[in-house]
């Protein structure tokens, strides 16, 4: 019996095979511990794991100070009254604006449209 | 998985599906492993299907509750079985198996081996020899004879130069030699 042989004995070598009931067991506590991953993913801690806490800080930094710049200079955010541009998606100071819907009279003593 | 089918990913892509809890993966990798694992689970436990079972549910459940200890970068096999012979020789050490089990049924094989044997007797001949030897050298024998690993492989199963697994295949296959010298005329290993 040479190395080929014996090599091929043992391939051969039939030691039955696993309980079915083995595969059933561990599909069942695949199903159980998946159901901890889909929970984890759908859930912010992750996230707010992250925000409070001291890791890329300077990341963090950074995105912050972006977002206060960007409340100085959009001018639409500008509550002083003495600005002139008064129109944004979120409403219009009529006493301010001239268009085709408010006309203002010479005249007039009231600011009644006139159409 | 985008719906293609999982028979076509290797084991390594499995392992990163199931770390994403995809049950397709983790039945593919199952379908693939299982009868080699059982198999050499049970021809290093002595021969016994209830350890040869236990133990692969065993090693089936590290995968699942914590499938981040596999690195993508090395072969899974390798891994797997290096995961698989780090249990039974943890359950060596835990029963001293070789005293407890392996005894009786030393005590119980004829020394003289019969004129005419069978494919299957002679293989649990073998490994019954095999039992007097240590884990490392039936672990060498079952993944080099069956398992068909290369030198580099087993050696990397085992954390060992592959010198070493090489004198462990050598030193196994003379002392198979020696216990088998009725069938020198038939057997040359």
């Amino acid at each position: 019996m040479n190395d080929k042989i014996l090599k091929q004995l043992i391939a051969q070598d039939f030691a039955g095979v696993p309980d079915p009931e083995t595969e059933l067991r561990l599909q069942r506590a695949f199903i159980l511990r998946s159901a901890g991953y889909k929970t984890r993913q759908n859930s912010f801690s992750g996230f707010f794991g992250w925000l409070f806490t001291p890791r890329q800080v300077f990341a963090k930094m950074a995105f912050a100070v972006i977002i206060t710049a960007f409340f100085f200079i959009r001018p639409g955010l500008n509550t002083s009254r003495h600005l002139p541009v008064v129109i944004d998606s979120t409403g219009i100071d009529q006493s301010r604006v001239q268009d085709s819907a408010f006309l203002r009279l010479p005249g007039r003593a009231n600011n009644d449209s006139v159409f | 998985m985008s719906g293609q089918k999982t028979g076509s990913y290797n084991d390594e892509k499995l392992m990163q599906f199931i770390l994403y809890g995809d049950r397709q993966a983790f039945n593919e990798l199952y379908r693939r492993y299982n009868q080699r694992l059982y198999y050499y689970f049970f021809r290093m436990l002595g021969n016994s299907r209830e350890l040869a079972n236990d133990f692969l549910q065993d090693l089936f459940l590290k995968i699942i509750e914590n499938p981040a200890r596999f690195n993508p970068d090395y072969s899974f096999k390798t891994w797997i079985f290096s995961v698989a012979y780090n249990m039974c020789k943890n359950e060596y050490r835990r029963q001293e198996i070789r005293k407890g089990v392996f005894t009786e049924t030393d005590l119980l094989l004829d020394p003289v081996l019969p004129q005419e044997i069978s494919k299957e007797e002679l293989v649990n001949r073998i490994f019954l020899e095999l039992d007097e030897l240590g884990p490392e050298q039936r672990t060498v024998f079952i993944m080099h004879y069956r398992e068909g690993f290369q030198i580099n492989e087993i050696a990397s199963v085992l954390e060992m130069a592959p010198g070493t697994v090489k004198s462990r295949l050598f030193y196994t296959r003379k002392y198979l030699a020696e216990k088998f010298q009725h069938f020198m005329d038939q057997i040359e290993f």
